[in-house]
């Protein structure tokens, strides 16, 4: 076990053990986090290694001003914005959005706790739309309701996080939830 | 309440916003309307699956190796981009100075060139000035008219 002081200086100093340490430490977050905004865990898994070779190569311009794990998932929420952005960019590019694709969206790992087949793919249902929903909202809105929502980061840590103030966070995740509830009233009344 | 209302009031009954006689006739018009109820329902599955949101993504065990084989690889790409550039700057330096060499020697020529050009015209123009007063008739011809043959 290292603590925070000894893993930024171990890195630094690039020791492996250490890296390693704080790799097996932080994976599993990182990977889940990217996972929330790409909806594809290749993509995911790519990303966070993306994510953890940038911490190594640039642990000398982390100053401490922050934890080492804000810092990362400050990294990780970047990379993975960037990447969202360079698919819509790649989508316009390719003229993609004249045809009307089948998303590549994956939601096999939400934990369902449904025995009933049926129940199961109406909930594998949900969650597709659910995620549209949520990734349709704007994106500061949508990097604070993920953080919040489904990584269960708290305010101040998704303050620090997204280099924000409290009340603007707090602002933003009600906002997203509110948004979210038109989106969804929206989209089922137009199923009915 | 009418069907209007009921969405109207959709986010207030979802946020647990409306005041008791509302929430009466809220509740009272989704057990006769099964439109509303539906779509009350829908909406409300739907968000409550955030709050019991969990994932449970398969742990990779390559996870690390294949990190450590990607930073070897950046390593690798970073030491021969830096090899490769003190070629780069020569390279650079060496057609920068080919291209500003050629562009000087035409900026002097077409320098030359044009103060040639002007040289030129302002002597024509004072040619002209002075051609107004000179007849361009030969002393022979001038002779033979003014001797009228």
């Amino acid at each position: 076990m290292y603590d925070e002081s000894e893993i930024i200086e171990g890195i630094k100093q690039k020791n492996e053990a250490i890296f390693k340490f704080f790799v097996e430490k932080w994976q599993k977050q990182i990977i889940n986090l990217c996972y929330n905004f790409t909806h594809n865990l290749q993509d995911a898994e790519d990303l966070a290694q993306e994510v953890f070779i940038e911490v190594y190569n640039s642990i000398n311009r982390f100053k401490g001003d922050s934890l080492l794990s804000t810092w990362l998932y400050r990294i990780a929420v970047n990379k993975s914005i960037n990447f969202i952005n360079r698919n819509k960019l790649q989508k316009i590019l390719n003229f993609s959005f004249l045809f009307k694709e089948e998303d590549n969206i994956d939601d096999n790992y939400v934990i369902q706790h449904y025995d009933n087949v049926s129940e199961s793919i109406e909930q594998k249902e949900r969650i597709k739309i659910l995620n549209k929903a949520i990734s349709s909202l704007p994106s500061q809105q949508k990097i604070a309701f993920t953080l919040h929502k489904l990584q269960d980061i708290s305010y101040k840590d998704i303050a620090e996080i997204m280099q924000l103030s409290l009340p603007a966070v707090e602002s933003l995740i009600h906002r997203a939830k509110k948004n979210l509830q038109k989106k969804l009233i929206k989209y089922y009344e137009s199923k009915l | 309440m009418n069907c209007k209302k009921v969405r109207k009031n959709l986010i207030k009954a979802l946020n647990k916003d409306l005041n008791v006689n509302d929430l009466y006739e809220f509740s009272s018009h989704l057990n006769n309307c099964q439109f509303c109820s539906k779509l009350y329902n829908n909406v409300k599955t739907t968000l409550n699956l955030i709050d019991n949101y969990e994932l449970n993504l398969d742990d990779n065990p390559y996870f690390y190796t294949h990190l450590v084989a990607s930073l070897e690889n950046t390593k690798t790409n970073n030491q021969s981009r830096w090899s490769l550039k003190p070629i780069f700057i020569t390279a650079t330096f060496a057609l920068a100075f080919i291209v500003g060499l050629v562009i000087g020697s035409q900026l002097i020529n077409s320098f030359s060139y044009n103060n040639s050009i002007s040289i030129n015209n302002k002597e024509n123009n004072y040619l002209n000035y002075f051609n107004l007063d000179i007849d361009f008739n030969s002393p022979e011809t001038i002779l033979l008219l003014n001797n009228n043959y």
